[in-house]
């Protein structure tokens, strides 16, 4: 519960310290103040429930229709006035934030000089294990203003590092050094650096980063370095960084020391809702099929979105355009009744394109034909389309659209449904980074075994089968070597399994490269190319676990520290079942843990003692 | 680790099959002197594994130890990370994966190579090798890059080119050196390494050897006598079938799978909306990265049988032509839907 109030608090402040020059409602100043006469601090009670019932309300009357002027005349962009300023504002789903804010708070103890809670998942400093938060997603998901405000709310001041400043090594070692070990004179708040676009980023700028997390390794393991390099700083403030990539080349490096978090981009539902609110505030009046084309075109892009509100505009006046659109142009070439297609075509500047557009069209339109005979002989044209030559003489451009009207064009065409090409090349680009990604990771022998191209058509796919043995609920002898088999296999070829938990608290193993995006075509069973069958799966993943016991075992340092500890010896015994079983060794210990099944909707948690249970 | 890997014949001795061509490269590796050589053949033949144990003929055991090594390379005043396996008698570099930067590296990394000599006196052979993979992608640039490198260089430079054809090769580089063929392993020789393999590593098999044989034939088959293929299919049936016998299926890729099904149906039914179908597909293949040529040429054969005489001959026609255009253009999905509507169209008029 307390957790849950804090939070509240900080909603409530955060428009206050975020955007001052936005004045709030009158309401809320006069309760905040009052409370303070009232109860002398509110430090000492919190904020009462009715404050915040109030904070809610108060966004609605901050921006509702009445105080803005029917159509806006500011010339302010959309993309700044509607960027999210509280944590009510955030996009992307609760589970994600959630995941983000827990990672931040993870800071506090050491930024604010807090005491540190216990728990397992933060280090003696209460900060994170990974030190390093990576947040990916398409852009227009809202990641980097999300992140943004997240930050705020933890109380954190935010240190944006994005592509136009200087990111070459030196030039950010500076900033961040003076960002991360000083005191900030303007504010006393501690500073949350926000790297933005990353994948976009010098190696320089990843190295820098790796460098602090290594130097802050030492720090904390207290191994003095000799010589110059005697200044290890411990990392005290949180680094977050934003791509919309995280499986590039350049993040390689990176990501064993990042958490990794994915932003999915919107619901179309929830992009709608809110860009018609958006609409009806400013009045503009676009109807609601303008804003369904645009979420679809744009891809659920929350910023493209709203830009094409702002200045596609008014659609309703000026909607006569003179140039005309890619899919108007197409649609016309298999209109019969279209004239002047060669004065249009004139006009027309990108012919490229738009014979691109035109056949991806084609094969929706009506036509007479015999017997396959017109696009059979289309395949002359493609070939003087997609020769040099032609780039030469787009003269010639004109004449290879009107074969295509000729042939395709007629008089029921006019409403025909249009179609955008597919864009191969984002697509193709992301196989590509994957594969290479994969096989990066794959021991020396096999990468010189299979060159990239025989890694991705021969090895992925069959590898990927290896992933998905088949076995009983209760393996037999034989296929427990069967799973061995495939253990080192998928070692060998860089695969890992990890386990992955669904917001319904089921269980799921993933592979580590997703390769089934890269060998699995038919789209019907995405869901078990991502992650097979669980009893098959979580098989694999004990021989996973079993191949990690015995490397941790037969490494020297460790053998070391397992002397110590006289081992406990195992009974071999044979169950009801008639099978062996090897029966665990009791170890001499007091402590009990108990797991069990924990989601991301666990609203209220309560500690449990053995009393409670017993009596 | 893989079977591929783990079962990878490490010495010349132990080499499977291809006997005569094993006792050439022997000899060679015995005379004092060595010459460049251009080993080709068609993919999971085995050449690199010949060559690997060509070196350790040449070198000893320590040319096995192969570590990897990153290098930052500088074309014009652009930078790109390269790459390359080593070790301390020979290096190992696949040019194709620099694109069209590929003369860049073999220019810089093959002069900086040949320009230091190991100080080891008592070395059997004084010379470098330089392993080149996929030489047959390598542009004309760089291929004029390497001729003259290759003379300069050749006191203490040895070059060893690996492709699938020479036809891409030109001329001077391929009178420079020493052609060798490895040809692709034979039904008998992939069934007796297959059977090696399932030994070592406990496989149940059928005990008649008549299915067995049928077992290997088909293996051999769907791989297209290319042993990496096989080996990685019998891994594959392995871990996903309870019992492997003459019937069970042989696992083929996604991809195979998908042209095959494209095949089909364009001999099924060849309208519009057939071909907008089958274009979907192709986009699905390309995504996936799989190159216009490959899939113009499995599609070329996955239709053949299916077709008659007369038809067959002018669909490789068709296919000869478009093939010929993919590598002109760079609109692969142009000529391979050209390809398939006339291919529906000679179906119609047969």
């Amino acid at each position: 519960m307390s957790f849950l109030f804090q939070q509240s608090t900080s909603i409530k402040r955060q428009p206050e310290e975020a955007i001052p020059a936005e004045p709030l409602p009158k309401r809320q100043r006069n309760t905040a103040r009052s409370s303070e006469t009232t109860f002398g601090s509110t430090e000492h009670f919190g904020v009462p429930i009715y404050d915040m019932l109030r904070a809610l309300d108060a966004p609605d009357t901050r921006r509702s229709v009445d105080t803005l002027p029917k159509t806006c005349k500011t010339d302010v962009l959309f993309t700044d006035k509607y960027a999210p300023t509280c944590y009510l504002d955030l996009r992307g789903s609760q589970d994600v934030q959630r995941q983000i804010l827990r990672w931040i708070s993870r800071w506090r103890p050491i930024a604010f000089d807090l005491e540190v809670p216990e728990s397992d998942h933060t280090d003696e400093f209460g900060r994170p294990l990974k030190k390093i938060l990576l947040v990916h997603g398409p852009p227009g998901a809202g990641k980097t203003s999300s992140v943004q405000v997240m930050a705020r709310i933890e109380g954190f001041d935010v240190l944006e590092i994005n592509a136009s400043d200087d990111r070459g090594a030196a030039a950010v070692q500076q900033k961040i050094s003076s960002a991360l070990f000083s005191h900030q004179a303007v504010s006393n708040k501690p500073v949350c650096i926000l790297a933005d676009e990353v994948d976009g980023a010098e190696s320089g700028f990843v190295r820098c980063l790796i460098e602090l997390l290594k130097a802050d390794a030492r720090k904390v393991k207290g191994v003095s370095t000799k010589g110059k390099k005697a200044k290890d700083h411990l990392l005290q403030r949180p680094i977050i960084c934003v791509c919309n990539e995280a499986f590039t080349r350049t993040l390689f490096d990176l990501r064993q020391y990042c958490e990794i978090v994915y932003f999915p981009p919107s619901s179309p539902n929830r992009l709608l809702s809110q860009l018609e609110e958006i609409n009806r505030k400013e009045g503009l009046r676009t109807p609601t099929s303008v804003l369904l084309r645009d979420i679809q075109e744009t891809g659920c892009d929350f910023r493209a979105c709203l830009n094409r509100l702002q200045f596609g505009g008014d659609r309703s006046i000026s909607y006569k355009d003179s140039t005309k659109s890619l899919a108007e142009m197409t649609l016309s070439v298999f209109n019969k009744e279209a004239k002047d297609l060669n004065l249009k075509l004139d006009a027309y500047g990108e012919v490229e394109k738009l014979f691109d557009s035109c056949f991806s069209q084609y094969t929706n339109a009506y036509y007479v034909d015999d017997r396959m005979l017109k696009p059979a002989s289309m395949g002359d044209w493609y070939a003087l389309v997609d020769s040099r030559r032609f780039n030469a003489a787009s003269e010639y451009a004109a004449v290879a659209i009107n074969h295509m009207f000729l042939n395709f064009s007629s008089l029921s065409n006019g409403p025909m449904k249009y179609e955008r090409p597919p864009k191969l090349f984002e697509e193709k680009k992301r196989t590509m980074t994957l594969t290479q990604e994969a096989r990066h990771k794959a021991s020396t022998a096999t990468r010189s075994m299979f060159c990239l191209n025989s890694y991705r058509r021969e090895l992925v796919p069959y590898v990927w089968q290896l992933a998905n043995p088949e076995v009983n609920n209760v393996p037999t002898p034989q296929q427990k070597a069967v799973l061995v088999s495939c253990q080192q296999s998928l070692t060998d070829a860089g695969i890992r399994l990890f386990t992955e938990k669904l917001e319904n608290g089921s269980l799921i193993h993933r592979l580590d490269p997703p390769i089934n995006l890269a060998c699995c075509l038919s789209t019907d069973q995405m869901d078990f190319a991502a992650h097979g069958k669980f009893v098959h799966r979580s098989h694999l993943k004990r021989a996973f676990d079993e191949a990690k016991r015995l490397q941790i075992r037969a490494s020297p340092t460790q053998a070391a520290s397992q002397q110590a500890v006289p081992k406990p010896e195992s009974k071999m015994s044979s169950n009801f079942f008639s099978r062996d079983t090897i029966e665990p060794a009791v170890i001499q210990q007091n402590k009990v843990w108990i797991s069990y099944r924990e989601g991301f909707s666990n609203a209220v948690r309560k500690r449990l003692s053995w009393n409670d249970m017993f009596g | 680790m893989l079977w591929v890997h783990k079962y990878r014949p490490t010495s010349l001795e132990s080499l499977d099959y291809n006997e005569p061509l094993t006792e050439t490269l022997r000899r060679l590796a015995d005379k004092e002197d060595f010459p460049h050589l251009l080993v080709y053949g068609p993919p999971g033949a085995g050449k690199k594994t010949r060559v690997s144990c060509l070196l350790r003929e040449l070198f000893g055991p320590s040319a096995l130890k192969i570590k990897e090594e990153q290098r930052v390379l500088q074309a014009g005043t652009r930078k790109f990370d390269f790459v390359l396996v080593s070790s301390n008698h020979h290096i190992e570099i696949n040019p194709a994966e620099a694109g069209n930067q590929d003369r860049v590296v073999v220019q810089e990394l093959l002069k900086e190579i040949a320009q230091t000599q190991p100080v080891d006196v008592t070395a059997k052979h004084r010379f470098k090798v330089v392993v080149i993979n996929e030489a047959d992608s390598l542009t004309r640039d760089a291929q004029a890059a390497l001729r003259r490198t290759m003379e300069i260089y050749s006191p203490n430079l040895r070059l060893i080119l690996l492709a699938n054809t020479t036809g891409s090769i030109m001329g001077p580089i391929k009178s420079r050196t020493l052609l060798v063929r490895v040809p692709a392993p034979t039904t008998e020789d992939i069934g007796n390494v297959l059977a090696k393999v399932a030994d070592a590593q406990d496989v149940q098999l059928p005990q008649d050897d008549a299915a067995r044989n049928q077992l290997w034939q088909n293996i051999s088959e769907k791989s297209n006598r290319n042993l990496r293929r096989a080996l990685l299919m019998l891994e594959t049936m392995y871990a996903r079938s309870e019992k492997i016998d003459a019937s069970t299926q042989v696992p083929l890729t996604d991809w195979q799978l998908m042209i095959d099904r494209i095949a089909q149906s364009i001999v099924k039914s060849r309208t519009v909306q057939q071909l907008a179908s089958v274009r979907k597909d192709y986009y699905e293949l390309l995504t996936h990265c799989i190159p216009e040529t490959v899939i113009l040429k499995e599609l070329l054969f996955a239709l053949l049988p299916r077709v008659s005489a007369v038809a067959g001959k002018n669909i490789v026609d068709a296919a000869a032509l478009y093939d010929h255009r993919l590598r002109l253009g760079n609109k692969g999905i142009y000529h391979l839907e050209a390809f398939t509507a006339s291919t529906m169209r000679i179906l119609e008029e047969a």
